[in-house]
């Protein structure tokens, strides 16, 4: 549940991107005299939709392995 | 008259002739911009997220005449290896073999070959440049809309050099091409990415005068 819960958090902190991760972002930068914009890219992460994605993913196995590695109560000790 | 107000005003008109004759003529503006502010933007829909990216290896030249823009002509060269976007898989799948395959097509070449409807207002010109587009070494003639402006003796002040005196050309264009049309894709991912390649064209080239 934690697994999920950073996920979601880290991913809607970063702007709740619904797109593919991006490594790098453009940033639109205008030349004074002819008017032209150009977009420069700077390396950053920015997570897109597997992150949350992923952190389900992860959640969910993390959850359904603890039913294999359960360890199972003798059946007389389960009730009083 | 006497004869030496003849020849003042022979000299006179000789040398107005000469002078218009070098203003009107065409100047050839070069594209490869020290700047790197040229650029290509291309956008694509699909369903999750659009696919946005740009190149900005250009080069080239364009023979503009102020004094007759409609006989603008030239040639813009993109390197396909400077095309990127935000995302490097992505990025990788548009320089793989299957949509522009880079290594074997290093080029996009679009050469105007003449302009109609031009009307000119101010320094900018409005028209329809017609010419061929060359991707992955396929060759359409296509017609793009373009806005030319000419911004005379501005190179100096672009390149924050004022003794360097020269002119600038500023081309804008906006179209659409089909991806098929030049061997992208074809009929391929028709669900994911859009079949029509959204092109903006933010270009300047530079015409520098020789130093006196």
């Amino acid at each position: 549940m934690l697994l999920i819960l950073a996920s979601v958090l880290w991913w809607s902190v970063s702007g709740a991107r619904i797109g593919w991760w991006q490594t790098r972002v453009g940033v639109e930068r205008t030349d004074e005299v002819t008017g032209l914009s150009v977009i420069e890219w700077r390396e950053r992460f920015v997570p897109g939709l597997e992150t949350p994605f992923l952190g389900l993913l992860l959640g969910g196995s993390v959850y359904a392995s603890t039913f294999l590695f359960r360890r199972r109560i003798p059946s007389n000790q389960k009730t009083t | 008259m006497t004869t030496i107000n003849r020849l003042v005003s022979a000299t006179l008109a000789a040398l107005s002739f000469s002078v218009s004759a070098a203003v009107a003529a065409p100047q050839s503006f070069d594209f490869k911009d020290p700047k790197g502010v040229n650029n290509v933007q291309f956008h694509l829909d699909a369903p999750l997220e659009s696919i946005s990216g740009q190149g900005t290896g250009i080069t080239g030249t364009v023979s503009f005449d102020p004094a007759a823009p409609a006989a603008t002509t030239g040639r813009i060269v993109l390197s396909t290896d400077s095309l990127t976007v935000g995302n490097p898989t992505m990025k990788e799948h548009l320089h793989s073999a299957n949509w522009l395959d880079v290594a074997k097509f290093p080029e996009i070449v679009f050469e105007a070959k003449s302009l109609t409807h031009a009307v000119t207002t101010g320094g900018s010109t409005k028209a329809e440049a017609k010419g061929v587009l060359t991707v992955k070494g396929i060759a359409k003639e296509i017609t793009v809309p373009v806005t030319i402006t000419y911004l005379p003796g501005k190179l100096g002040t672009r390149l924050n050099k004022p003794e360097l005196k020269g002119d600038l050309l500023v081309l804008r264009a906006q179209f659409s091409i089909n991806r098929s049309d030049f061997g992208i894709q074809v009929g391929q991912y028709a669900n994911n990415v859009s079949e029509q390649i959204e092109l903006t064209l933010s270009l300047a080239g530079a015409a520098a005068q020789p130093a006196p």
